[in-house]
This record gives C-alpha cells, sequence and structure tokens, in this order.
C-alpha cells in the first residue's frame, strides 16, 4: 500500500522535488470554463430538441433517406461538439498554478501543442498585488494576483483566480517564511565559520 | 459519387481519431490527479466510440446514388 501511495501520489507534477509538498493546485475561476461551455450545452440542446421539432414540422422528411441524412448530420455535430467539448477543458484544467512548501509552479496550456512550465521560489517573492476588477468578478469574488519578483522586470500572474485575496495572503505567508528560513540558515552559516576562531 | 464520399469520409475519420488520440494524450500524460486522468479518459472515449461508430454505421447505410442520381463514378 505504501509502495502503490510513492508510485501513484495523489497529486504530482513533472519536476517535483522529493519532499516537496503540494498545498495548492489553482485553476482558473470555472466562470471562464463556463463562458466557453454554454455554447457547447446550447448547441447540445438544440441539435437534441430538433430530433423532436423536425418530424413534426416536416412529417414527410421524418423516415427513409433524408431522415438518414439529417441523423449523419446530427451525429456529426455531436461528434464536433464533443472534440471540442474536451479541447476546452483541456485548455482550462491545464492551466495551472501549483503552490508548494517550496515554489509557484505555473503551467501554462495553450491548445494542444503550446505548453509554458515556469517558477519562482519564494525566497525571491518581493511583493504580492491582487485585482479584481468588473460586476461579475466582483460578484463571484476572481481576479489576477500579481507576484513581483526581486528582478525588476519579472512578474508571475495568476490570471482570473478565484478567491485571489487569500491566495495573495497565502503567498505572503510563503514568502515571509522562505525569507525568514534563508536568514535563519545564513547566521547558522555564519556561526559555524566563527567558531573555529574563538 | 460513393467512392468520393468515401474517400471524403476517410479523411474526416482519420482526422476525428487523430484529435481524440491527442486528447488522451493530454489527459493521460498532464493530469495532476490520476482518478482525474483515468476517469477524464474512460469518459471520453466510452462516448467518442459510440458517437464515431454510429456516424460510419449511418454513413454507411446512405444512399449516395439516391441523393446525386445524375453523377456516376
Amino acid at each position: 500500500m505504501e509502495n502503490t501511495k510513492k508510485l501513484l501520489p495523489p497529486r504530482h507534477f513533472p519536476g517535483q522535488h522529493e519532499n516537496e509538498q503540494v498545498l495548492q493546485v489553482i485553476h482558473r475561476h470555472w466562470f471562464n470554463i463556463t463562458i466557453h461551455l454554454i455554447m457547447v450545452i446550447v448547441l447540445s440542446l438544440f441539435m437534441i430538441g430538433s430530433l423532436s421539432i423536425v418530424p413534426s414540422l416536416f412529417p414527410e422528411a421524418s423516415d427513409g433517406e433524408a431522415w438518414r441524412f439529417f441523423l449523419f448530420v446530427q451525429n456529426t455535430l455531436f461528434l464536433l461538439l464533443w472534440l471540442y467539448g474536451f479541447l476546452v477543458w483541456i485548455d482550462y484544467y491545464f492551466d495551472v498554478w501549483i503552490i508548494t512548501s517550496e515554489r509557484i509552479v505555473n503551467i501554462e496550456q495553450k491548445g494542444l501543442f503550446t505548453r509554458h512550465i515556469s517558477e519562482l521560489r519564494f525566497a525571491r517573492v518581493q511583493d504580492v498585488k491582487s485585482t479584481v476588477s468588473g460586476l461579475i468578478p466582483t460578484m463571484l469574488n476572481f481576479g489576477d494576483v500579481t507576484v513581483q519578483t526581486a528582478s525588476e522586470e519579472d512578474h508571475f500572474v495568476f490570471r482570473q483566480i478565484g478567491d485571489p485575496f487569500g491566495i495573495k495572503d497565502e503567498v505572503m505567508r510563503l514568502a515571509r517564511t522562505a525569507t525568514r528560513d534563508d536568514m535563519r540558515d545564513l547566521a547558522q552559516t555564519l556561526v559555524k565559520k566563527e567558531a573555529p576562531t574563538s | 459519387m460513393r467512392l468520393i464520399f468515401g474517400v471524403l469520409y476517410t479523411f474526416l475519420f482519420l482526422s476525428y481519431i487523430t484529435t481524440a488520440l491527442f486528447i488522451v494524450f493530454h489527459l493521460l500524460r498532464y493530469s495532476l490527479d490520476r482518478k482525474t486522468a483515468i476517469f477524464g479518459t474512460l469518459f471520453f472515449i466510452v462516448v467518442f466510440v459510440i458517437l464515431l461508430f454510429i456516424n460510419a454505421l449511418i454513413f454507411f447505410s446512405l444512399p449516395f446514388e439516391e441523393f446525386f442520381p445524375a453523377v456516376i463514378l
């Protein structure tokens, strides 16, 4: 059982360090995917509805070759919608920010063939800013969180995520802890270096 | 006529399968959670295979000669 847990950890991403714990996995807010999926759902409902409406409107077309051709077109559209729905899902679900005990990992998926992975260590975090702008984002509490790094040009953006203020606080807390740990390590190293001379 | 539609349909059929393979690859390779990967892939494949099977079945039962009687190929 223990071996199985090691082989199939509950959460895992490429490049995860041995003792690195995944604290949070953040996806874009569900409102982002809903907008895209509404089209799929509306078209699906329209096609399901047309299966019962067409025979009543055109009784002569409800049997024979014309009806078979209609079913073929319907089925083809369903197939395309099914593929499109999953492509939208992949774009949403694999666009992810992972907060671990050591760093922030940003995995950005664009379509099927573009995938960017970048990371930021907490010790390099200098400032964190969250922005919620607009009526719907305010009502549903989603927005952007920008993490400013030690180098002025670099910044990390969590786009359209839920609870941006909570995430900002969490990143700040982890950054403070990392800085404190770094300072402690540095002090210990200095003490060790000075110890033999005194 | 059946030959032309047959060739076009084969191209379409292979396109569906190629896209589906890419989707399955992404679901299995990049999912952070094993359960999501397995459940998502199974759900996708089952519905996709059913839709594709019905699609092929209806296509091969279509009488193209009756739809386009003037063109003989």
